[in-house]
């Protein structure tokens, strides 16, 4: 069973499309990088997929359950850390606590306290009081005390520094494979992607352009460089400029002219390259 | 749903007990004066009208306004707890903690009105419904109101311009509607019937406002009411203040007014020619008739003197229960006209006086009221006198003693008579009606020599000939009275204090004699503390024993935005003889004071130690 599945989900904001025909797959104890840049859809569907939002199309499967109404059982097996947590600036860390476990049957309370050491976040100070990386780090804390099946952050890392994100990635990791939680995060930092996840989603446009994995992706694009012209046969798709896509297969047999460089891309060449077209990756 | 609670008490828990003591202290100081209210059950009253809705803006504040402007309902939502479970939670422990207030008053009152008041479980059930019920109706308001964000002060603002200009253009009585009729003063004192419609109506429009209230919360998954909650930006304050501006502008501009019938009298003798005027018969109908034609030649010399082409019609009505020289206006709150009111019968009726106070009051009702403000007032009551006496040498010669005999009174007084142009109002209750006009008078009788005729004519036209629009547009554009004087080369306010000033030393000197032969008793007022802490007055007029000729003293409690006095709402005991008013009053209290003591050399009531002053 897959931990998440979109299909065909279509959401607007009034006259703005969020989604447009979204198919998107989770499997079950991966951590899934979830690509685009600002506005792709990112938040939107992390969003449906906590029942915050409905969809105007399409059927969303979270844990195996729809999510058209959203039960609170199902929410109790979800953890969520969004961009900017709202905290009740007026509690502590061990109020927070208290509040949020009173939500969940599965609420572990020495759990809590373990991450809440283990993320050095002090347990009396109030929230307003913490900065934006230890807020950050408090929501993972609540999010993953009830020991939740799914995981879902949005681009948690967005305000953090350089230092702060390494440590906090490092700590999720850390935490996804001692819980063996099904973790999905968005982000449009595609070094955090590339160093997390075992499978992305590269959204943009509101659909997904690519979904698998990051060797995969990596095998299927390629820069051609050329002192002169050189095109590739059928099965060769171009995306950019001198960047094309086609099944590994076909790279390693194509037989390119004496001058021709082929060189594999980092993940955010191919990001940028997405970015800037419509094709999609089959 | 229990740590909502747990978390909704805690996070406003100082609040609410700041709520509960301002409960607690409001409900005994209601409950200490409620023996000046008349009943204990009135204190109830007091605390449902004042702390009800207060009580629920403030819970709704903390409840709703808070969580969304905070935006951490965005965290409540990430919660598995459903909207509709927040939204219910906060709404009913709301109603909760404000009825269970209400409950606790309602006990205490009770407690403290147990003996004095017959309690019936009907009585109190009837009570119990009216507030419980109102209490209802404004949370319910309040609620809906909190949930549309950073516009609830602009709906707030638009509600009470709505409700002030439908009681102000007297089209609907709000008073009446069912959620204010319920807590209408005689809610305490009715024991018998319930006012189920009025119960039902403001239950009803209560339950619609949850319902909007829910619609509101849950629409579009909550995001309308996120949207709502966003700060305004600055173009949107700039664009909701001019939008506000421009609308009560408008209302007051483009009102539709309803033009109210003119006032009439059936049974009256009527003016035989020139502008109408009614006079109710009092008395032989010849003299009545007599009265009729004087006051309506009155009003022809006056509008040839303003240049007016059409006066309305001028009503006078006997009154007994009146002094000679008292006269007054009556309100028509549903028709239009002037309509005086004078004892034409009395022995000690001053004819004069009532003639120019008929053409005062029709001045100020073609003036809109505009020709009473109280730059300007002296004018007006000046001018009044002055068309009726300037024909009239004894008359002048009357009204020049009168006026002599006030600067006398002022010139021992604080102020003396350097306010008169500035401060008339506050000359005006201190001398008395018959003192002020005649003061005014000689100000006016010296103008116009002072200007000429023709100047004079000019300046009376532009201030008290000039019918303004019925709305705002008569404040913004009027011109102000200082450039009116300068528009027609009279004196500033400063050159006209001491023109009148050596007016009147010249007047003191010519009638010091006469002047010296009337006595001024010493009058005093005393506050002594009775048993409690209410307090009674005590009067003296002359020697502390034994009886001085007849006298009035006049008495009024003052609100704190009192102005002007009308007469009809002083209240008035005659006598003889040093003595206690009849009424007692609370510590602080705001008192009018005066006495009145008919003067046979002047021939009117004269206004003595008049004065404002606090109970302490």
């Amino acid at each position: 069973m897959n931990a998440v599945e979109l299909e065909s989900v279509i959401h607007r904001y009034g006259k703005v499309q969020a989604l447009d025909g979204l198919n998107l797959t989770v499997r079950q104890g991966e951590m899934f990088g979830f690509l685009g840049r600002n506005g792709a859809g990112k938040t939107t569907t992390l969003k449906l997929l906590m029942g915050l939002l409905r969809p105007d199309h399409g059927n969303i499967t979270v844990l195996g359950r729809s999510v058209k109404r959203m039960p609170a059982s199902l929410k109790q097996r979800i953890g969520y850390v969004c961009q900017e947590p709202n905290f009740y600036p007026w509690m502590t860390a061990d109020q927070l606590g208290s509040f949020v476990g009173s939500f969940y049957p599965t609420w572990d309370a020495a759990e809590f306290q373990r991450l809440l050491r283990m993320l050095d976040v002090p347990r009396d100070r109030r929230a307003s009081e913490m900065s934006g990386g230890t807020r950050t780090k408090l929501g993972l804390a609540l999010a993953l005390a009830p020991r939740p099946a799914l995981l879902l952050l949005d681009e948690p890392t967005a305000g953090l520094d350089p230092v702060a994100r390494r440590e906090f990635n490092d700590q999720l990791q850390a935490l996804q494979r001692e819980h063996g939680t099904t973790v999905m995060f968005s982000s449009h930092l595609v070094g955090e992607v590339e160093q997390l996840a075992q499978r992305v989603g590269i959204v943009q446009g509101g659909s997904c352009r690519f979904e698998g994995e990051v060797g995969a992706l990596r095998a299927r694009v390629r820069r051609i460089g050329a002192a002169s012209a050189v095109l590739p046969g059928d099965g060769f798709t171009q995306l950019r400029g001198d960047i094309w896509q086609a099944d590994p297969a076909l790279w390693e047999e194509a037989a390119w002219p004496p001058g021709a460089v082929v060189e594999t891309l980092s993940l955010e060449d191919i990001f940028l390259a997405f970015a800037r077209t419509d094709s999609v990756l089959a | 749903m229990r740590a909502l609670v747990r978390k909704e008490l805690r996070e406003h828990r100082w609040v609410l007990l700041a709520m509960l003591l301002l409960l607690a202290l409001g409900q005994t100081l209601m409950l200490r004066g409620a023996g000046m209210m008349g009943s204990p059950m009135a204190a109830f009253h007091k605390i449902v009208v004042l702390m009800g809705p207060l009580m629920a803006l403030v819970l709704v504040n903390r409840l709703v306004v808070r969580e969304y402007m905070g935006r951490t309902q965005l965290f409540l939502e990430t919660l598995p707890v459903s909207r509709t479970q927040v939204l219910a939670v906060k709404w009913l422990l709301g109603i909760a903690l404000l009825l269970l207030a209400l409950a606790a008053c309602l006990g205490a009152t009770l407690l403290a009105a147990r003996g004095k008041v017959t309690l019936t479980p009907h009585y109190v059930a009837l009570v119990a419904i009216r507030g419980a019920s109102f209490v209802f109706f404004s949370y319910a308001l309040a609620f809906a109101v909190g949930l549309t964000g950073r516009y609830r002060f602009i709906i707030w603002s638009v509600l009470f311009t709505c409700v002030a200009t439908a009681e102000a253009t007297g089209q609907l009585a709000i008073a009446n509607w069912a959620p204010f009729y319920l807590i209408h003063e005689s809610m305490v004192y009715e024991r018998l019937v319930l006012p189920v419609q009025a119960v039902l109506v403001t239950c009803g429009v209560a339950v619609a406002l949850v319902v909007a209230t829910c619609a509101l919360a849950l629409a579009a998954e909550g995001s309308l009411v996120v949207a709502l909650s966003r700060r305004m930006s600055a173009r949107e304050i700039s664009a909701v203040t001019i939008g506000f501006l421009v609308m009560i502008m408008a209302f007051s501009v483009i009102e539709a007014r309803k033009p109210k019938p003119p006032y009439k009298l059936a049974r009256a003798v009527r003016s035989a020619s020139g502008p109408a005027v009614a006079v109710g018969i009092a008395g032989p109908a010849p003299l009545a008739q007599q009265l009729a034609d004087t006051l309506s030649s009155d009003l022809a010399r006056m509008q040839a003197f303003l240049g007016l082409t059409s006066p309305a019609a001028l009503t006078a009505l006997p009154d007994d229960a009146l002094d000679g020289d008292a006269f007054q206006r009556a309100a028509l709150p549903n028709a239009d006209g002037v309509v005086v009111r004078a004892a034409f019968t009395n022995d000690a009726f001053d004819r004069e006086g009532f003639r120019a106070y008929a053409l005062a009051s029709w001045m100020q009702w073609h003036s809109r009221e505009r020709a009473t403000e109280e730059d300007r007032r002296w004018l007006l009551d000046g001018t009044a006198q002055w068309l009726v006496a300037r024909d009239a040498p004894p008359r002048q010669e009357t009204l020049a003693l009168r006026a002599a005999f006030a600067v006398r009174l002022l010139q021992g007084r604080p102020g003396g008579t350097d306010k008169l142009v500035y401060a008339w109002n506050s000359a005006r209750e201190e001398l008395g009606p018959c003192l002020a006009d005649a003061l005014a008078w000689k100000m006016v009788a010296s103008l116009a020599q002072r200007i000429g005729a023709p100047r004079f004519q000019a300046l009376s036209r532009s201030v008290l000939a000039v019918r303004p629009p019925d709305d705002a547009r008569a404040s913004l554009f009027a011109p102000g009275f200082d450039g009116l004087l300068e528009q027609h080369g009279a004196p500033d306010r400063a050159t006209l204090t001491r023109q009148f000033q050596q007016v009147f030393g010249a007047e003191q000197a010519r009638l010091a004699a006469t002047l010296d032969r009337i006595a001024i008793p010493q009058v005093r007022f005393s506050a002594r503390r009775m048993a409690g802490k209410a307090y009674e007055v005590h009067y003296q007029a002359g020697p502390a024993a034994g009886e001085v000729p007849p006298f009035s003293v006049l008495y009024a409690t003052l609100g704190p935005w009192d102005g002007e006095l009308p007469a009809e709402l002083l209240a008035r005991v005659d006598g003889t003889r040093a003595g206690v008013l009849p009424a007692s009053f609370a510590r602080g209290t705001r008192l009018f004071t005066a006495l009145e003591r008919r003067e046979a050399a002047l021939g009117c009531s004269v206004r003595l130690a008049a004065r404002r002053w606090e109970l302490k």
